[in-house]
């Protein structure tokens, strides 16, 4: 009898301290350990710098372009930890100053948000060497600016005719059940949506004309994608004619031998920027700042820009190989639109709300 | 008169007998409090951050607010989406009834030396992650994928399967398989032949035999299996979001999207533990059929 209420009274006792312990409410879950962890954060004793990356063909052109040349000349060796961007920002708020993570890459906007949230080391510009030669549009107030430009477009087949031309060809009837539609949680979707409500007699603060034209996109499309890969595999297969997508994944499928081409739509498009951040609380500031420099740095530009079709961010270096094709001239940079992407983030829960019923079949 | 003093043997006995009856609580520490850590904290961290106030683009701030329940109770769009969820979980979960049952039963009455290979080829989609296997389902069910082909030839189809329910229900159903017929082999592996052999003797037709003697006899197994069956597809993250896509949305994949693309851990947990508790509710339904159906329980 005294055994059964002192193991039930032993039970209960458990369950209140699992509820106080999570109540105390630590949002500091640990991660793995930072590598090179002997708290003194000098340059000469970091031995190993943990950046995120996105895998893939992305990834071979960065090692290419950057990671190795890094690792040559400053003799401190790049871990990569692959990891899409809404992940990599989720992780960070988590388990935030001890993600283990040195340097942070963001490809969809998030480091305004992870900025504004204190994740990322602020960067005075005076240390970067290449700072004065980057384009205005890529440049943070007070952090990293972007290293590569990304320009929004369709990527369509080769073997469509007519070819579609902006953004009215995507609820065109001549291309019904062809077409292929970014996910919300891509920022391609929110500049469709955005770039829908302006054509529309909307803007960013009324949406609504958006969401109805929206409606009749999705009316007119094949499927809703969540992932790059997957739209490959639409466009491959020939199963969609067209996505809304980027110049770096069209230059991508291009070099794969996919038949593709990359049009930026003549109501105009948007650019995004590709960025590499320190995150708040690495131990090897210094050396994630210098990585940081030298990707801004012209040859590595030039190198990453031929290899994986993203635009350079500094203004001296040229494209020059198959890539200029798919990479936004100068004067098409002039022409292209950048998101607000605090105004994104503050509204992406309702809008995402919106746009799931608009989608749902 | 004295009253009848038991004899201090049989106390020994009785004492003995109660002891034995004592589960070993030393011996369950170690997993218990390893169970504990992972599981019990973590899952008591989700109820109290399913009561946090989330921050559109920002993380969620610590406090209490009901909103996240009323978010996930009163909301039409999301109750669709808990309905479509339960809807393919009952409809997976029969589906593999339907087809395990046959398996299992198969497999049980087959020559003992071809029971091993037999069990080993249902086992071996376990061998490969359910990642890769709804993979393999993307490439079949595609708009010229195999199977897509082979239904539109007999005149059932004309689309792709994918992102549709019926695509969906097909890959479910092909994940969870081999946990049905291992959990209707163990069952069925006890119904003793004999039985099956004594009602034929008695004149019941092999139809009879099935209904009236083996799945009565198999229904503890079917209500088991069925309901593991049930659990696992309706908190089934992957195929859903690999095969039904953003337009057909489940509660996994519901989750995933609140949590990771807008850090709204507090709408995230609620829908968890509904989920759970939707889930928790089903079980205690099934068990309480199950003491019912079982054969020899007292009426």
């Amino acid at each position: 009898m005294r055994a059964a209420t002192l193991g039930r009274a032993a039970a209960l006792l458990g369950a209140v301290c699992a509820v106080g312990l999570a109540g105390c409410g630590s949002s500091d879950d640990g991660g793995a350990s930072t590598a090179a962890g002997d708290g003194g954060g000098s340059a000469s004793k970091t031995r190993e710098l943990v950046v995120t990356s996105y895998g893939g063909d992305f990834e071979r052109a960065q090692k290419r372009a950057l990671f190795d040349r890094f690792e040559r000349e400053t003799g401190v060796r790049v871990k990569l930890v692959t990891m899409y961007s809404a992940d990599a920002l989720a992780k960070l708020t988590a388990a935030r100053g001890s993600s283990g993570i040195d340097v942070v890459q963001f490809s969809g906007g998030q480091e305004v948000q992870a900025a504004d949230d204190g994740l990322l080391a602020r960067i005075d510009p005076a240390d970067l060497t290449n700072v004065d030669d980057v384009h205005e549009k890529a440049l943070h107030d007070g952090y990293a600016p972007a290293f590569a430009f990304d320009t929004t477009g369709i990527i369509h087949r080769s073997d469509v005719e007519p070819a579609p031309t902006g953004w009215a060809s995507l609820s065109d009837p001549q291309y019904e059940g062809r077409v292929a539609i970014p996910d919300i949680n891509t920022t391609f979707a929110v500049q469709t949506l955005l770039k829908l409500a302006s054509m529309n007699g909307g803007g960013p603060d009324d949406v609504a004309p958006g969401f109805d034209a929206l409606g009749k996109v999705v009316a007119n499309s094949h499927s809703v994608f969540r992932d790059a890969p997957t739209m490959v595999q639409l466009l491959s297969n020939d199963e969609a004619d067209m996505a809304i997508y980027d110049s770096g994944y069209a230059f991508l499928m291009h070099q794969q031998g996919i038949p593709v081409d990359f049009t930026i739509p003549e109501e105009g498009s948007f650019l995004t920027k590709l960025t590499m951040n320190v995150v708040e609380g690495s131990e090897n500031e210094e050396m994630a700042r210098k990585l940081i420099d030298m990707a801004l740095d012209p040859e590595v530009q030039q190198s990453f820009a031929d290899d994986a079709g993203y635009g350079p961010t500094n203004v001296t270096a040229r494209v020059t190989g198959p890539a200029a094709r798919f990479v936004a001239s100068p004067e098409q940079l002039d022409q292209l639109e950048s998101l607000d992407e605090a105004f994104v983030a503050r509204n992406r829960p309702a809008w995402t709300a919106e746009w799931n019923r608009v989608i749902a079949k | 008169m004295q009253p009848l003093e038991p004899s201090a043997p049989a106390t020994a006995a009785a004492a003995a007998r109660e002891g034995a009856r004592r589960p070993p609580w030393k011996l369950l520490w170690p997993v218990g409090g390893l169970y504990g850590v992972q599981f019990v904290v973590p899952l008591a961290f989700l109820v109290v951050m399913s009561f946090w106030i989330p921050v559109a683009g920002g993380s969620p701030h610590a406090g209490f607010t009901l909103d996240n329940y009323r978010d996930v109770l009163g909301d039409g769009f999301t109750l669709g989406i808990f309905r479509r969820t339960l809807t393919m979980g009952v409809a997976t979960s029969l589906l593999c009834l339907a087809l395990g049952f046959p398996v299992a039963y198969g497999i049980v009455r087959a020559p003992r030396r071809l029971r091993t290979p037999l069990l080993l080829l249902v086992l071996m989609p376990f061998l490969v992650s359910a990642v890769i296997r709804s993979f393999g389902w993307m490439v079949l069910l595609a708009d010229n994928g195999v199977a897509t082909r082979l239904l539109r030839s007999l005149g059932l189809v004309d689309r792709g399967l994918m992102y549709t329910m019926t695509g969906l229900l097909i890959a479910m159903t092909h994940v969870f398989l081999p946990i049905m017929i291992l959990v209707l082999y163990g069952v069925l592996e006890r119904v003793d032949l004999r039985l099956e052999e004594a009602a034929a003797n008695l004149g019941a037709s092999r139809l009879q035999t099935f209904l009236f003697v083996v799945f009565p006899l198999a229904l503890p197994g079917v209500l088991a299996g069925t309901l593991l069956v049930l659990t696992l597809s309706m908190s089934s993250f992957v195929t859903p979001a690999m095969i039904a896509g953003p337009r057909l949305r489940v509660v996994a994949t519901e989750i995933y999207d609140q949590a990771v693309n807008l850090i709204n851990w507090p709408l995230a947990a609620a829908m968890a533990i509904v989920l759970m508790a939707l889930i928790l509710a089903l079980s205690a339904l099934f068990t309480r059929v199950l003491m019912r159906a079982a054969p020899g329980a007292r009426r």
